[in-house]
């Protein structure tokens, strides 16, 4: 075999192992609101908090999250439950959130945001005076 | 291990035949049970040791109970609710919660005094070590 065949079959070899990784899991999620804030709440395990990105274009949120695969040597993989893959959900918010106000916190595995309403958003109670 | 005497070993590239093989057994092997089970498992096994990796998102260390007995391992664990005010409404519910069970039976009896467990980012690994007594043990033969 000359070898531009065997630096091909090589790209296509790492292409192939890529294409392992590259399955996306959606999380599972929580979602409730209160008066004045929405709240998420997204099973991530692995995820660690450096590689997980939140974007929020108008009301769509994306929640993409990176996991590492453990490398293990010398053991064979015999019960998979979880195979490897990473995390992507979109949601689609019914009103318009204030994108500079987001806080997003991780802990054990568990991502939360908290999407506060703007507020325009928010219910208003009217007075009536009585004339 | 299915597919091993099927295919000649000259027949493709010897690390791109690995790499089929290995899905090819993961795909047969993964179980579908992303909704009805948690926490979801994967189980390693060498030579004198297993490796099980669980994903326990929102899991206190402190709610994880491991037991060892022989070849069984049983892991234990529960999650709580999440208890909204008055004023606020759920839109959507689908973390699993409440208590869960699951029970891991390995191929060789476990050496419980050394089993390690760590926790990180929402992912138990439970390392189980082969018990010594279990291990084969190399027989010499002498002349008579």
């Amino acid at each position: 075999m000359n070898t531009a065949i065997l630096e091909r079959k090589k790209d296509e070899l790492k292409t192939c192992e890529s294409q392992v990784n590259a399955r996306t899991f959606v999380p599972q999620a929580d979602v409730y609101e209160s008066q004045d804030k929405i709240f998420v709440i997204a099973d991530m395990p692995g995820v660690s908090e450096d590689t997980i990105e939140i974007v929020l274009e108008k009301n769509v949120l994306t929640i993409e999250g990176k996991v590492a695969m453990p490398e293990i040597e010398g053991m064979k993989l015999v019960h998979c439950e979880v195979p490897p893959g990473n995390y992507r959900r979109v949601f689609m918010l019914s009103e318009e959130v204030d994108q500079e106000a987001i806080e997003a916190t991780m802990k054990n595995g568990v991502l939360k945001l908290v999407l506060p309403k703007p507020a325009k958003a928010k219910a208003r109670k009217i007075n009536v005076v009585a004339e | 291990m299915l597919f091993q005497e099927l295919v000649s070993p000259s027949f493709f590239d010897s690390r791109q035949m690995n790499i089929l093989h290995n899905r090819l057994n993961n795909l047969l092997t993964s179980v579908a049970a992303h909704d009805s089970e948690f926490p979801l498992l994967n189980t390693y096994i060498g030579e004198d040791k297993a490796l099980v990796v669980a994903e326990i998102p929102g899991v206190d260390i402190e709610d994880i109970d491991l037991q060892v007995v022989n070849k069984t391992l049983t892991l234990k664990t529960q999650r709580s609710q999440e208890e909204l005010s008055e004023d606020s409404h759920w839109y959507r519910r689908e973390r699993a919660q409440g208590q869960f069970t699951r029970v891991i039976e390995l191929p060789f009896v476990i050496d419980a005094d050394e089993v390690k467990a760590t926790c990180n980012q929402g992912v138990l690994k439970i390392e189980l070590p082969r018990a010594q007594a279990d291990l084969p043990k190399k027989i010499s033969i002498q002349t008579a």
